[in-house]
């Protein structure tokens, strides 16, 4: 790969880390701002009651109830930007096909719900476990699915699967694009770049409902690239 | 939502159900009355159905965003008053929104009082703006009978 080509995927690695966790960060930002707000109407409740006057127990005994799903949802929120922060600890690991999917349509999900565009997940019943650089696969994926959602309307959807595929694995993501792009060209070439540095094979058929699928074919074993199908 | 006669009528603009919900029964207790939507058409349907002093806008919402719903806002009341609110609060966003008439551009977590004292001066500043409005009216009235 040449140097330039090099420059141009470090940086696109870098603008998908800060595209994730701007999501993300903003995300986590809106469950504060509720707590911050149930925090302030239990005082409300509290504090204005007169001396003489009986409180609200039913109406404050909600309040917590409430604040405790939202302090779930945040925390699920930084879980799963932890475990992506983590996804770039080594270039070369196993992990579960599984777990790396559901995180990062779990991480993209909200830019999806912005567009009103459904992202559907319909895992295969057994887990697939791989061995490569988890990082660059999910950006891989990332950018099939951001591709979708430049084409998207609204109301459209996105689907992606996964399963064996012989010795190794393929991973699908069908959804709306360009029509240059669904005979195949990736028009500024970056994708293409990323699937070769992943040692991967990317190919494009028309699907339905005028959709297009992208299917990411993974290798077998590490001499064949960068990941391996366990 | 029950009107309360003088009462600052806001309507809340949020996609978070839970935090538009919450507001809203803090800005009640507070005497004023509030409605909500979850999004820029339902906000858009409410405007043209009742009158409100200001609206609370969230700047980033699924389908149509902040900016594009105060643009439509204003196309259905220029006297309205829309407080812009944000979770990340970045220059280059409170420039465009007051570029598009927003009277005010806040950050969550919303600081409650000064929340209140906005509003106040939005209804204030909606009084003036329609009284100024009728007047002219008048005038205009007045000046094409001669008088």
């Amino acid at each position: 790969m040449r140097d330039n080509q090099q420059h141009n995927l470090r940086q696109s690695d870098l603008a998908f880390f800060g595209a994730i966790t701007a999501s993300v960060t903003h995300e986590f930002k809106n469950c504060l701002a509720v707590i911050n707000e149930y925090s302030g109407l239990l005082e409300d409740l509290l504090m204005g009651a007169a001396p003489d006057d009986c409180i609200d127990v039913d109406r404050i005994a909600k309040v917590p109830v409430s604040i405790s799903r939202q302090v779930s949802r945040a925390d699920q929120i930084v879980n799963r930007l932890n475990q992506f922060a983590h996804s770039v600890d080594q270039p070369m690991v196993q992990f579960e096909l599984n777990e790396l999917i559901e995180r990062i349509v779990g991480l993209v999900r909200r830019l999806a719900d912005m567009q009103r565009v459904d992202l559907e997940v319909n895992p295969p019943d057994d887990q697939v476990s791989v061995e490569g650089n988890p990082f660059l696969l999910q950006h891989v994926i990332y950018g099939c699915i951001e591709r979708c959602l430049r084409h998207s309307k609204q109301g459209g959807s996105i689907t992606i699967t996964w399963k064996r595929e012989g010795d190794g694995a393929e991973v699908n993501v069908t959804g709306a694009m360009g029509s240059s792009e669904a005979g195949g060209a990736d028009n500024d070439g970056l994708l293409s770049l990323l699937v070769t540095e992943l040692g991967a094979r990317v190919d494009c058929s028309p699907a339905e409902d005028d959709r297009t699928a992208t299917v990411i074919h993974l290798p077998r074993s590490p001499n064949e690239g960068s990941l391996h199908v366990g | 939502m029950s009107d309360r006669p003088g009462s600052l009528k806001v309507l809340l603009v949020d996609d978070e159900e839970d935090f538009v919900e919450v507001l809203s029964q803090r800005l009640e207790t507070r005497g004023i009355t509030t409605d909500t939507a979850q999004d820029g058409i339902d906000a858009l349907r409410k405007i043209e159905g009742r009158s409100f002093d200001a609206i609370v806008l969230d700047l980033r919402m699924p389908g149509m965003d902040g900016i594009e719903t105060l643009q439509r806002m204003r196309g259905l009341d220029p006297d309205l008053q829309i407080i812009l609110l944000t979770g990340r609060a970045t220059l280059k966003d409170g420039i465009e929104a007051m570029k598009q008439g927003a009277m005010e551009f806040l950050e969550k977590p919303v600081d409650m009082a000064k929340l209140v004292d906005i509003l106040k001066e939005a209804q204030d500043k909606k009084l003036l703006l329609t009284e100024k409005r009728l007047e002219d009216k008048i005038k205009d009235i007045l000046d094409s009978k001669g008088w």
